[in-house]
């Protein structure tokens, strides 16, 4: 298992909000509070997409499909961004594989 | 920039009605304006609204219709939104290691006001802001207490007590903060001076508690009908002259309760002597927000008159005068037992000195000060 916990996901991995993640809402964005960062993450525009994607339960490889068509982009693009941003919220204890 | 007196009115007034949006007994009126976002008049609201925490409301207000803001000022007012939600969470995040810590050690506890509120009373969590943590423990857990989360969670007492176990049996309780000034305001009662004295704190244990989640955490608060009273009390009592938070609460709890629940929370404040301080906070809730409070709450406390006792303990809660050594004062007066007296009138006349030395500076001021303020708040 890499540092990053890279190696427990893939495409088809199910993740979700983590059992005992914070979260508030506001008009723009989604604020989640871990036990692993300071401050709480900011999630909006294409973030707050990615995390509502996974709170309703959804593939990674969905989530790429999901914004590939939403703001019509560049598969090559997104599916680093996607990585990436799983990636951090991994790291910050904010998403774990769903149950 | 100085706000002229008739704008200060007029931002207190949109507060009030920003504090009692979405209340079932609230009328809709006419829809508030505060001017642009360029405007003296919107800054000033800006303020309040700040150091009220009322964005939540504010920005449902905005949504509704009932708060008229040009999109520039509604991106404001959502911004600060998101500065009060972070706090939010990281106090809840600070409650659910303090819980942890209690129930690592067996103390029995009820978590207070706004983080359970929050999540039970109000139609979301995002709508009650909080500005700390309050937790009640019972007094012979009160020190466990302590030096648990101070072990534990490094937290440091803000004050110190007059002398050692004064907090436990006599103290409203005792603020606690962490290294980053995310505070815990542990308590043994619900209020300082003498209704918090007179309170049966172990009857507010009694009940099964309201028990919310907050971070995967079942965490207990105070029932539902004793929350009320609770919140009655905060907002009469509190100090603040302006309790808008606090009055909300109220207003929300009041149109929550069932049937049952009203019975308890009147029996409850009967037996504890706050009936008319009920009644003057579900008064002070109707004339703030226009707000109709239900027909059974209504009719249960309107009968509850002050007495003599209420008109005497009253006056040590004004908000516009210095009211700790009045509380102080007359909490002597209702201690039940004479020896309570000696003990509590012992710490307070002749405390420690890391007590003593920054507030009188000698034993011989304090005796003159706590002789004078014991013969002036003597029952009549």
């Amino acid at each position: 298992m890499t540092g990053d916990g890279s190696a427990v996901r893939g495409p088809d991995t199910v993740l979700a909000p983590a059992r005992d993640v914070l979260t508030r809402r506001s008009d723009r964005a989604v604020l989640v509070c871990t036990d692993r960062r300071a401050e709480p993450l900011v999630l909006r525009d294409t973030a707050l997409a990615v995390w509502d994607s996974f709170a309703s339960g959804a593939r990674v490889s969905e989530v790429v499909d999901e914004l590939r068509v939403r703001f019509d982009g560049d598969p090559g693009q997104i599916a680093p961004a996607v990585e990436s941003l799983v990636a951090e919220l991994t790291e910050a204890g904010a998403l774990e594989p769903a149950p | 920039m100085s706000v002229d007196t008739a704008t200060v009115d007029a931002v207190e007034r949109a507060a009030a009605r920003i504090a009692g949006h979405g209340l079932a007994g609230v009328e809709a009126g006419m829809p508030v304006y505060a001017g642009d976002a360029s405007s003296s008049e919107w800054a000033a609201l800006v303020a309040v609204v700040a150091s009220r925490r009322l964005a939540g409301l504010a920005v449902q207000a905005a949504d509704d219709g009932a708060l008229v803001a040009a999109p520039d000022a509604r991106q404001q007012l959502v911004g600060l939104h998101e500065q009060q939600l972070a706090v939010d969470l990281e106090l809840e995040r600070h409650l659910r290691a303090c819980a942890r810590v209690l129930d690592s050690c067996g103390v029995e506890y009820r978590v207070l006001k706004g983080p359970a509120l929050a999540r039970y009373a109000y139609a979301r969590p995002e709508l009650r802001s909080f500005a700390d943590v309050d937790v009640l423990v019972r007094g012979h857990q009160f020190d466990d207490a302590v030096d648990a989360l101070v072990d534990a969670r490094g937290l440091v007492r803000r004050y110190t007590e007059p002398r050692p176990g004064f907090d436990r049996r006599f103290g409203k309780g005792v603020c606690l903060t962490a290294s980053d000034g995310l505070e815990l305001d542990l308590h043994r009662t619900l209020s300082a001076g003498p209704y918090g004295a007179l309170l049966d704190v172990d009857a507010l244990f009694d009940s099964a508690p309201t028990v919310v989640v907050i971070g995967g955490r079942a965490v207990p608060a105070l029932a539902v009908e004793l929350a009320f009273v609770h919140a009655c009390m905060h907002a009469v009592l509190g100090g603040s002259a302006t309790p808008l938070v606090p009055l909300r609460d109220v207003a929300t709890l009041a149109e929550l309760m069932t049937a049952g629940e009203l019975d308890s929370a009147a029996r409850f404040s009967r037996a504890s002597r706050v009936e008319a301080i009920v009644r003057l906070a579900v008064a002070r809730a109707a004339e703030t927000f226009a707000w109709t409070p239900p027909a059974t709450v209504a009719a249960r406390f309107e009968r509850a008159s002050l007495r003599g006792f209420d008109r005497w303990a009253l006056a040590a809660y004004r908000p516009d005068a210095p009211s700790y050594p009045a509380q102080a004062a007359a909490t002597f007066w209702v201690l039940p037992t004479l020896r309570d007296r000696v003990a509590y009138a012992r710490a307070l006349v002749w405390p420690d000195r890391s007590y003593l030395t920054p507030r009188d500076g000698s034993h011989a001021r304090r005796l003159s000060r706590s002789a004078t303020l014991g013969l002036r708040w003597r029952p009549r």
